[in-house]
């Protein structure tokens, strides 16, 4: 089955399952949830293995993102460093499932797989623990640069300490086998799919029980106004070190799970731009959202690779231009949705959602004159940039 | 892991020393150019740019088609400018402004999308045949002797233009009506609506602005990188370090910290020991300066601090 | 709840015309036609024996190269150069009588994305091999899996030696001279011939960099005075050369192993501080490249003469420096005839690789055997196979064991009037 197929059946079911005017209120959620749910458990049967391989990734980047949004969408920090505690994750992963003598007090012989995601998961959380003290003197951009510098760095040490790291050639590890009882049933993609989906699902389960908790509600009183959050007698500063802390340890769990997904980790593995990317990811999928992160991971993934091919697709669009600059179209394709959908593809389905089935068919009728619309204002605004000089306001502004 | 320790550079070689503080500064000298860019975009709309290096990258490579044509240099870069102002002003118009009302974030991600755009434009236009280009200097690349190193007339050219920038922005920003109105805008665009300044006019003034010192500094760093679509990248990363560590909103602040950026990377390279530091950490270790920094006095050196607000 | 209803149907048609088109634009996913394993009566090759990527109109090869990202711009004539010339081959007749077709994808330089390629080429567009693949961080993410399904690897754009380690990787096939043999090679010709000196070495700190320097003073006879490394994504790399100006004793060889842009930063230096010691270079620095930016705006003549005197390896042609070889003339023809990038380094290179697949699949047709394992065999059977864009005497032969493609270099001296000499009879075999 495509992909498109599968996406656009599952978003289908789900939206009406959410929608249906048979089910009360309160089921709705949970209907469009497990519809959701079946589609991913049906995957393995639907899709190849490279579809298989890029939903495995998907799951990845969505324990990431969910971790991100904890910090960024609810609780208002922003980072851009957050590659550096997946790769924090992914190498202690490594270190641990590598065979070779690396470290004097650690034993020798490879550790059980899932014990070395819980141990990336509990080192970058440590981590993300020491990094949120010095984090709350600072905000706004200065964080962000603060916490860029981080993932800048990382590569260079990793390649200074290659005792420990395998230097730029990075660590190869042996993937774990299917559980006993199953090698010859899954094959590995399927495994693999397997593994990373459920531990997506039970992070998401975490995320979703905590933000709906006193922490989660703290989060936000903390990013809506720390004075009023204080004067509710909640302690920001422990409130702001426990985001910073959860984010890491989201991104670490992730991290592990990419070093087990590849078989392989290199310093290269997580970039600048993948690090600045995740921030991306939140933002077009939608802020404060679990969705949100799911959305946003599956773009951070297929946008690359199906992107320009669909643009390509598109009538008057050249097929040679989008093979020439396929990451013109995926620049732009951020731009737009970034610009059609300030809140995000969360923020647009709950749009929807509270329009209701009515609602929906409005909104989707009217998208092409709303278009219309939009680009008629652009073209005017175009018109007044070609008509009026920035400078003549100068002399206007002096006179006043 | 070895336990003997490679010997640093000696302190006492006083030329070493001196060749490595005025390198740092030649160098410092760039990052502080960029970084004025930065910090500009930042005074006067209160964003961080991330397309900025990819902005001055396109502007430098079309100058690049010019000098081919046979513009002399010294056109060439005040084409530029008046080409960066454009584009500049032009983003803002048509996809910045549209996020006007959206989250902060969603600008900054607006933009990502913009730096992936640019970036693969230019290696459609220009990566056929041989990369990098050279980009010509009107400064030239003459030698000239500080008694314990020498430098180039290029990178004194850059010092000087960074300081007149600087300058010209200090004045800009705190002796006109016009400065005044712009920052007005950055802090609080309802208040300065409603003072009588076109919010719009000014954003778009100052994103035009900012884009003309970011395409002047891609065309001055671009004779020393060489021309490739992504030369502005690091030297972009280099320049946000050293905003931060002079203050986003200071201009002066922006030079300090470019050159302390560029000293402190060359003096962490030579003088501590090879086997566990050197060279190789000399990234990391001037960014750790850098944190240290600011969780001393958070808005950098010479920033303001941020008065928050209940 | 029957107001409620009829806007809920219209819903799901609207759903529904989304998912048809969202089908129509996904359906290329499937539309892989199995090759047909047992060749028609029409066919011309009837005893051909096929299994996967090869049909008896078409060769399918896949490839992924970074098309995003900041190393995007320099590599960007390698893939449209081998496309080209498989159009020139294709416009010949083809290689048995099938049309070569190059599927190439984009990896943005890195590993996780790298396998993801290789999973969709191997498994949804069913290539018959991979051919090209370039760079260290995508092959080090790929090629284990690609060797686990039995797809051909070859000719991989790197110089790496892991990747020629046919005991670990049997299905890969290393292209470039590795940068262990090249680092030997230049060591041993210092040793010979520039006997008693000692060296400063400036190296990139990557596995490129590291590889070419350890090999260089494991070979060295002489005394390293000093070694400063650079970052490749580094501004300026003057502090480095400061100290390696100011080591005591003084340097008198200068090994480089950096990038083009990276050693013309170092003759900017050296030219400024009057700082003259004997440069001994990687081949990565092909001397017109080079020339063309130390050269600056005076042109490629001027920057010959500041770089002359340079010892440095070859293995390709040079499209300045020998623009009159009728092979240079003939890639620029076939270049300019079916629409490939303008000649450069690069292109030279890329017609080099294309060729030697083009004779792999010759001798798996002459074999009539287009397997996967007809064509791996095919690869492993080359001897002395010359490709036009190589230096006379550089041949490749493969092997079993020898999964290293050019294993040959020649130590040239760069000259003021922009030819390379020749610093020995023959070019060095690495061991």
């Amino acid at each position: 089955m495509s992909i498109w197929l599968f996406l656009g059946l599952l978003a289908a079911a789900s939206l009406s399952a959410r929608m249906m005017p048979a089910l009360p209120g309160r089921y709705r959620v949970a209907a469009a949830v497990l519809v959701a749910v079946a589609f991913f458990v049906m995957a393995p049967w639907l899709l190849d293995g490279y579809r298989l391989f890029q939903l495995s990734r998907v799951a990845i980047w969505v324990i990431v993102a969910m971790g991100l949004n904890i910090l960024t969408g609810y609780n208002g920090q922003i980072s851009l460093g957050h590659g550096a505690f997946v790769m924090i994750g992914a190498y202690t992963a490594a270190i641990l499932l590598d065979n070779h003598e690396q470290v004097g007090f650690v034993d020798a012989s490879p550790w059980p797989f899932w014990t070395t995601i819980i141990a990336g998961g509990v080192l970058a959380g440590a981590l993300g623990f020491l990094l949120g003290f010095p984090a709350l003197r600072l905000t706004g951009p200065y964080l962000a640069i603060a916490t860029l510098a981080l993932v800048i760095s990382l590569p260079s040490m990793v390649r200074k300490y290659d005792g420990l790291t395998g230097g730029s050639q990075g660590l190869i590890i042996s993937q774990p086998p299917p559980p006993p009882g199953l090698e010859d049933s899954l094959s590995r993609d399927e495994w693999l799919y397997i593994l990373t989906a459920l531990v997506a699902a039970v992070m998401l389960i975490i995320a979703w029980s905590i933000l709906r908790g006193p922490l989660g509600r703290a989060f936000v009183a903390v990013r809506e106004s720390e004075v009023a959050a204080a004067a509710m007698g909640i302690n920001v500063a422990r409130t702001k070190v426990a985001a910073f802390t959860i984010s890491a340890f989201y991104a670490g769990v992730a991290g592990a799970l990419l070093t087990v997904l590849l078989g392989v980790m290199t310093p290269e593995s997580v970039d600048i731009v993948t690090s600045i990317n995740f921030l991306t990811a939140i933002v077009i999928g939608g802020l404060a959202s679990i969705l949100g992160a799911i959305i946003g991971a599956l773009v951070l993934v297929l946008l690359p690779s199906d992107g320009p091919g669909v643009v390509a697709w598109l009538p008057l669009i050249s097929e040679d231009a989008v093979n020439q600059a396929p990451g013109a179209i995926q620049g732009l394709l951020v731009i737009v949705v970034a610009l059609l959908l300030p809140y995000g593809a969360a923020g647009a389905y709950h749009r929807l959602v509270r329009a209701g089935p009515a609602g929906a068919v409005a909104t989707l009728t009217s998208l092409p004159s709303r278009a219309r619309e939009r680009a008629l204002t652009i073209r005017e605004t175009l018109t007044w940039a070609w008509q009026e000089t920035p400078w003549s306001h100068t002399r206007s502004g002096r006179d006043r | 892991m070895t336990t003997t320790l490679l010997t640093p550079a000696p302190w006492d070689d006083w030329q070493l020393f001196g060749e490595q503080v005025i390198s740092g500064l030649a160098t410092g000298s760039v990052y502080a150019l960029v970084a004025l860019a930065v910090v500009l975009i930042y005074r006067s709309t209160d964003v961080v740019n991330f397309a900025q290096g990819e902005m001055a990258m396109l502007v430098t490579f079309s100058m690049w088609s010019l000098t081919l044509a046979g513009f002399p240099a010294w056109t060439v870069l005040f084409i530029g400018i008046a080409l960066g102002f454009a584009l500049g002003g032009f983003i803002e118009r048509t996809i910045i402004r549209p996020a006007e009302n959206s989250p902060h974030l969603t600008v900054v991600v607006v933009t990502l999308g913009l730096f992936v755009f640019l970036n693969s434009i230019a290696t459609w236009i220009w990566a056929q045949g041989e990369l990098p280009k050279v980009f010509p200097t009107p400064f030239g690349f003459d030698s000239v002797n500080l008694g314990v190193a020498r430098v180039t007339t290029h990178s004194i050219g850059i010092s000087a233009v960074a300081l007149a920038i600087m300058a010209g922005l200090y004045l800009l920003f705190n002796r006109t009506s016009l400065g005044l109105a712009m920052r007005a805008t950055a802090q609080n665009p309802h208040a300065a609506r409603l003072m009588g300044i076109n919010v719009g006019r000014m954003l778009m003034l100052g994103w035009a602005l900012a884009s003309a010192v970011g395409a002047l500094a891609g065309m001055l760093v671009a004779p020393v990188t060489f021309l490739y679509p992504a030369f502005m990248l690091s030297v972009l990363l280099y320049a946000f370090a050293a905003a931060v560590l002079g203050g986003l909103d200071s201009p002066p602040g922006a030079i300090i910290g470019g050159f302390a950026v560029g000293v402190a990377e060359n003096l962490f390279g030579t003088y501590t020991p090879d086997d566990i530091l050197g060279p190789e950490m000399k990234l990391p270790l001037t960014l750790l300066l850098l944190v240290i920094v600011l969780l001393i006095k958070p808005s950098g050196l010479l920033g303001r601090s941020q008065v928050r607000r209940v | 709840m029957k107001a409620a209803f009829k806007p809920f149907a219209t819903l799901g048609i609207l759903l529904a015309v989304a998912l048809l088109v969202g089908f129509a634009c996904g359906g290329d996913d499937d539309d892989d036609e199995e090759p047909s394993s047992t060749a028609s009566t029409e066919s011309p090759s009837a005893e051909l024996k096929t299994d996967v990527g090869v049909s008896d109109t078409e060769i399918k090869l896949g490839q992924h190269i970074v098309k995003t990202g900041s190393l995007a711009a320099v590599y960007a004539p390698v893939a449209p150069t081998m496309e080209a010339y498989f159009d020139y081959i294709n416009s010949q007749g083809g290689v048995c009588e099938r049309q070569i077709k190059l599927i190439s994808e984009d990896d943005q330089y890195a590993p996780a994305a790298a396998l993801e390629m290789a999973k969709k080429l191997a498994e949804q567009d069913k290539v018959a091999a991979f051919v090209g693949n370039l760079g260290t961080p995508p092959n080090s993410g790929s090629a284990q899996y690609i060797n686990e399904q039995g797809v051909p690897d070859l000719f991989l754009a790197t110089g790496v030696n892991q990747f020629a380690d046919a005991s670990t990787l049997p299905w890969t096939i290393l292209f470039n001279p590795d940068y262990a043999s090249e680092g030997a090679i230049l060591a041993s010709y210092v040793n010979e011939n520039l006997a008693g000196k000692s060296a400063a070495i400036l190296y990139q700190n990557d596995d490129f960099g590291k590889t070419g320097r350890d090999a260089f003073v494991d070979a060295f006879e002489g005394e390293v005075v000093a070694q400063e490394s650079y970052e490749a994504t580094a501004t300026d790399i003057n502090s480095q050369l400061a100290n390696l100006r100011n080591a005591s004793p003084a340097a008198e060889i200068l090994y480089v192993y950096a990038t083009p842009a990276f050693t013309a930063r170092v003759y900017a230096y050296m030219l400024q501080n009057d700082w003259t010691p004997q440069v001994v270079m990687s081949y990565v620095n092909s001397a017109s490249t080079l020339a063309a930016l130390v050269g600056g705006e005076a042109g490629p003549a001027e920057g010959f003469k500041k770089i002359a005197g340079a010892i440095s390896n070859n293995y390709i042609l040079d499209p300045v420096a020998q623009a009159d070889d009728p092979a240079i003339q003939e890639h620029t023809k076939i270049m300019a005839d079916n629409g490939g990038p303008p000649v450069g380094n690069l292109t030279v290179y890329a017609q080099a690789l294309a060729e030697t697949v083009v004779q792999t699949l010759e001798i798996a047709c002459e074999n009539g055997d287009m397997t996967r394992q007809g064509i791996m065999d095919a690869a492993e059977s080359i001897q002395g196979f010359h490709p036009s864009m190589l230096l006379e005497g550089i041949d490749i032969t493969l092997g079993d064991e020898d999964h290293s493609a050019i294993q040959a270099l020649q130590p040239v001296e760069i000259q003021a009037d922009g030819t390379l000499k020749p610093l020995t009879d023959a070019p060095i075999e690495a061991d």
